[in-house]
């Protein structure tokens, strides 16, 4: 687990900020809808007081070794001879479609697919895809210690950020899931990708302050995927064990340091 | 456990200002190797050379042709 410190100086800690919270991309994948993704990256490009959080599996990565390789589940555009060199196609592409938001990228972290790959070749996928998107490469959590800076005014936000793990297929398994993760982490936003949903909820624990009972809220969010589970001309793993389709996107998180107000749309 | 800072993320200056490409001094003398970032298709037809050449008082070699379709 990795702990990370960013300040953000931001024109008025009374506007909200808007985080991007994009995981399980996994480019490479015929299934990946790379020009919905492509066009989501350019969007926010041009959003002003915005910034992007990846949460993992950003490539699918599945080499010769492991038992989901399917020659047929590469991207078209990949050549036999890109196979060489895994690797150095993946930090390419990846460089090329977040390039838009270079420099805005607060964290990448590490998703299943990315630590498959790495314990059976010997390299750091994460570092690697980092070293490109130009932000810090964490492991497969992570606190995220935001600080918005406005002026001499600084205010404090905690992300508490994971790929996810598990196996749930059903909306209620998948909420689950992240009802867990919010239990684990103490933190304003616990982000959670890998089971492909585009889910958010809040919960909240009482406390007493001095005005009497108050309360403490998280929210924590699914962060979607752009992996397509039913592709024309192609089954994929999800169409052969059955998975139902899943809208494909990103949560759009905006979080107002004055008021420490969270709200969550969907791109 | 890794404890980690990294840069300051500045979003106080104007989307529009941090989108700008900054101009590529060596495009003049690359241009025949540069790809036009634009991709606006280059007009082949000759038209633009023959003007050219008219305005130089002469004809371009072909080597000269292209290199002037490509930096336009």
């Amino acid at each position: 687990m990795d702990v990370l410190e960013r300040r953000v100086r931001v024109k008025s800690l009374a506007d909200p900020f808007v985080l991007h919270a994009i995981s399980d991309t996994h480019l490479m994948a015929r299934g990946c809808d790379e020009e919905r993704l492509r066009r989501h990256v350019l969007d926010i490009s041009r959003e002003e007081n915005s910034c992007v959080i990846l949460g993992g599996d950003l490539v699918d990565c599945v080499a010769h070794d492991d038992k989901r390789f399917s020659p047929s589940s590469f991207r078209d555009a990949i050549q036999l001879r890109d196979l060489s060199d895994l690797l150095e196609y993946a930090r390419d592409l990846v460089g090329d479609v977040f390039a838009p938001v270079g420099g805005r990228i607060i964290a990448s972290i590490t998703g299943n697919h990315e630590e498959a790959y790495a314990a059976r070749h010997h390299v750091n996928v994460t570092a690697q895809l980092a070293e490109v998107l130009d932000c810090p490469g964490l492991g497969y959590s992570a606190f995220v210690k935001i600080r918005f800076v406005c002026g001499n005014e600084t205010i404090p936000f905690m992300i508490a950020t994971t790929h996810g793990s598990g196996a749930a297929t059903s909306p209620g398994g998948k909420l689950n899931r992240l009802i867990a993760t919010m239990k684990i982490f103490d933190a304003d936003l616990i982000l959670m990708g890998h089971v492909h949903e585009s889910i958010a909820m809040q919960s909240s624990t009482l406390e007493l302050d001095p005005g009497g009972i108050g309360d403490r809220t998280k929210t924590g969010v699914i962060t979607g995927t752009y992996l397509r589970t039913y592709t024309m001309g192609y089954s994929s793993y999800g169409e052969r064990a059955g998975y139902a389709p899943t809208r494909l996107g990103h949560p759009r998180i905006e979080i107002t340091p004055a008021t420490g107000k969270i709200s969550v749309g969907w791109v | 456990m890794h404890r980690r800072t990294a840069g300051e993320i500045d979003l106080t200056g104007s989307v529009k200002e941090s989108m700008t490409v900054a101009p590529d001094e060596d495009r003049g003398a690359h241009a025949d190797v540069k790809a036009d970032p634009a991709g606006a298709e280059v007009d082949l037809d000759g038209a633009v050379c023959a003007v050219i050449a008219a305005a130089v008082g002469g004809s371009l070699p072909d080597r000269d042709r292209e290199l002037l379709l490509r930096v336009l």
